[in-house]
């Protein structure tokens, strides 16, 4: 079996927080796939298991958080299986991860030069002068001039886009595999989102390596992203390219998020088309699909039984009763037969 | 009734000391602002975080006391630094009010819904008896979408977006005319975001109150607005109705920010070309003469370093601070 490998592939993954106040299942079952090179978007409201998705590939989940089912595979190595010491070498030289505040991951107290060449010399063993020469080339890779004085500079000297800076260049100084970039543009303006945005598509474009890109923006993920995945209350409702997920959403609440918001080009005026309701309490999240109490299209047997992941195209796949009712049982179909009955009626 | 003014400011102003050991510096947080809203409109204003929006929004109010210029509500003078007229603002909070971005921070923790609904008719004695303010609270509620039930619940049971519900119903209860709604959807989650910009839409139309809508995301601004003034460094930079100014753009400022925002559709965004600006924004404390967008803006000349542009109408109701758009020799 001399089948390609794929770099990354994420198998019914299922995380969940063990909190006082019960079980809180923050990512129930996801499965996607990256290939060298590619960067996929993951796209989902607060709370809806992207990050929390992203800390298990890196093993950085915190107590009580704990992966309880699925697996992580990465060049064929299984990632959940790994040894602390594996780990360590694996976090940094494989994948690394940038996060959304910078100034809250650089530490205050030392300069620029010497944290980016602690992470660089806890996984390579070179000499000092020689670090630091790597150190000088990688920021100026991101576009940082004047870089002399920038690695004796300590990171409250910097402004928010040149330490966003400062973190890719950490993320990318052992030359990982995949970056893994949680909201790195959020806490960002507009016109400086926009050049990190195209630092990351330029450096994506030189090394090849592969991104996942987790934000709420549907912008920033038509701008960067190759594929999408599309979470909601922990789930994967919907997977596809760019394409797909833009111009033939399949899912309820991707065409829903992509009607609700304005658009800067709009050519006049509409009213927008929210999404009704709340978000789901993870808590006590509701049975069947959990996008069933705001969905438009809600049947009956989308309050009893999970969706399964229908495929709508080549790597398009949704999980939605409408897609898919050939699973339904004798039940159920009767169900959905009164109830479009009744519509037609009505 | 379109055309009457129904709030207008002159060359207003708001420095905030800071005081250190070799004397005390400014940031000039407001630079000479000036502006009108009319009656029933909304007037968006856009700018990056730091651009003196919000302060802007809070020194209309009085919410900062502007350190000068003038201010004039419904005809009559709220402020006025050169004749010296403070106005008490008891009477004017109840024609002006504001909505505030972070909806969990702007509500007490300790009172309930009710009670935080309740105080604002409690200071303006707009209840007679304790029955009539409980109605008034629950009608307040309903009218944001809350039920009658959620008046004795305190904050923390809410979501993000029920709490800018009732962050909205507060503002409501004291039936003001003009509201600034200080980026009130963007610490809520993208699905919410439009539920609160159609209510504050409903609420516009069918109480007729007029907005000053302050956000960074241009796209929202732009929908919701009839006109945008667009900020940058405490100034405005140019002021157009809304489709006007992101169609013709006219400040080189105006025009990267419209192509810094990342648009929903890959294939606009794979073909479009995009203004990258160099640099960050300079510090507004002390400034020095000259255009304040001078140092990143890719046209700047000598004179627009050495002398501020004024800011004037080039086109019916299209105002712009630059000197590309004046061709009258000197400053």
């Amino acid at each position: 079996m001399e089948e390609k490998k794929k770099l990354l592939e994420v198998k019914d993954l299922r995380v969940s927080f063990f909190t006082h106040a019960g079980e809180v299942k923050a990512v129930g079952g996801i499965s996607y796939e990256l290939d060298y090179g590619e960067v996929i978007g993951i796209v989902g409201e607060s709370g809806s298991g992207k990050s929390v998705e992203a800390y298990s590939i890196m093993g950085l989940l915190q107590d009580p958080g704990k992966v309880v089912g699925g697996s992580i595979t990465f060049e064929g190595r299984d990632v959940l299986a790994m040894s602390k010491k594996e780990k360590k070498q694996f976090r940094g030289t494989q994948v690394s991860m940038i996060f959304q505040n910078p100034m809250t991951c650089l530490n205050p107290v030392y300069t620029i030069g010497a944290q980016l060449m602690e992470a660089l010399r806890v996984h390579e063993k070179i000499p000092k002068a020689q670090a630091m020469e790597r150190v000088k080339e990688i920021l100026e890779l991101v576009g940082i001039t004047n870089v002399e004085r920038r690695v004796k500079q300590y990171p409250h000297e910097l402004s928010g886009g040149m330490r966003q800076r400062v973190m890719i260049a950490m993320g990318m100084i052992c030359k990982p595999k995949i970056l893994i970039a949680d909201e790195p543009t959020t806490a960002l303006d507009v016109t400086i989102q926009a050049q990190i945005l195209e630092l990351m598509k330029d450096i994506q474009k030189k090394t090849g390596m592969a991104i996942i890109f987790i934000t709420h923006n549907l912008g920033v993920v038509a701008e960067i992203c190759d594929k999408v995945a599309v979470m909601y209350a922990g789930h994967l409702v919907e997977k596809g390219t760019v394409d797909d997920i833009f111009y033939n959403p399949s899912h309820p609440y991707t065409r829903g998020l992509l009607k609700s918001m304005p658009r800067v080009d709009a050519k006049k005026y509409e009213r927008l088309i929210p999404i009704e309701g709340s978000p789901v309490d993870m808590l006590d999240p509701p049975p069947g699909c959990p996008f069933a109490p705001r969905c438009q299209s809600c049947m009956a047997v989308c309050t009893m039984r999970e969706p399964p992941e229908t495929t709508v195209g080549e790597g398009h796949c949704a999980s939605c009763w409408l897609l898919n009712q050939e699973e339904l049982t004798a039940e159920e179909t009767a169900s959905v037969k009164r109830e479009e009955a009744a519509e037609h009626a009505g | 009734m379109p055309g009457e003014r129904l709030l207008e400011i002159q060359h207003l102003k708001k420095y905030f000391p800071i005081k250190g050991n070799g004397g005390t510096s400014y940031v000039h947080a407001v630079e000479d602002v000036s502006l009108y809203i009319r009656r029933g409109e909304t007037l968006g204003l856009v700018g990056e975080s730091g651009c003196g929006k919000s302060t802007l929004g809070r020194a209309i109010l009085r919410l900062h006391e502007p350190t000068s210029g003038k201010i004039i509500y419904d005809g009559k003078p709220f402020y006025d630094s050169e004749a010296g007229i403070a106005e008490n603002t008891l009477p004017y909070r109840r024609k002006m009010q504001i909505i505030f971005q972070d909806p969990s921070a702007s509500l007490d923790p300790r009172m309930t819904v009710g009670e935080i609904i309740g105080e604002a008719l409690d200071i303006h004695k707009l209840a007679k008896s304790r029955k009539e303010r409980r109605e008034r609270i629950l009608e307040l509620l309903a009218m944001v979408g809350l039920n009658d039930e959620q008046a004795d619940r305190y904050p923390h049971e809410f979501s993000g977006g029920q709490q800018q519900r009732v962050g909205i119903a507060r503002a409501l209860a004291v039936e003001p005319e003009f509201i600034v709604c200080d980026e009130p959807i963007s610490a809520l989650d993208v699905s919410i975001q439009s539920q609160i910009v159609n209510m504050l839409e409903d609420m516009q139309r069918e109480l007729g109150l007029t907005y000053l809508f302050i956000a960074h995301d241009i796209s929202v601004v732009r929908h919701i607005s009839n006109r945008i003034g667009v900020m940058y460094m405490g100034s405005l930079v140019e002021l157009a109705e809304s489709y006007e100014l992101s169609d013709h753009p006219l400040h080189p400022y105006t025009r990267t920010l419209l192509s810094a925002v990342p648009v929903p559709d890959p294939k606009v965004s794979r073909s479009k070309s995009r203004i990258i600006l160099e640099g960050d924004i300079p510090s507004p404390i002390d400034p020095g003469p000259g255009c304040r967008f001078a140092s990143r803006c890719p046209y700047a000349t000598d004179k627009c370093r050495q002398c501020a542009p004024q800011f004037r109408e080039v086109a019916p109701e299209h105002f712009v601070a630059c000197h590309i758009y004046n061709t009258t020799p000197g400053c």
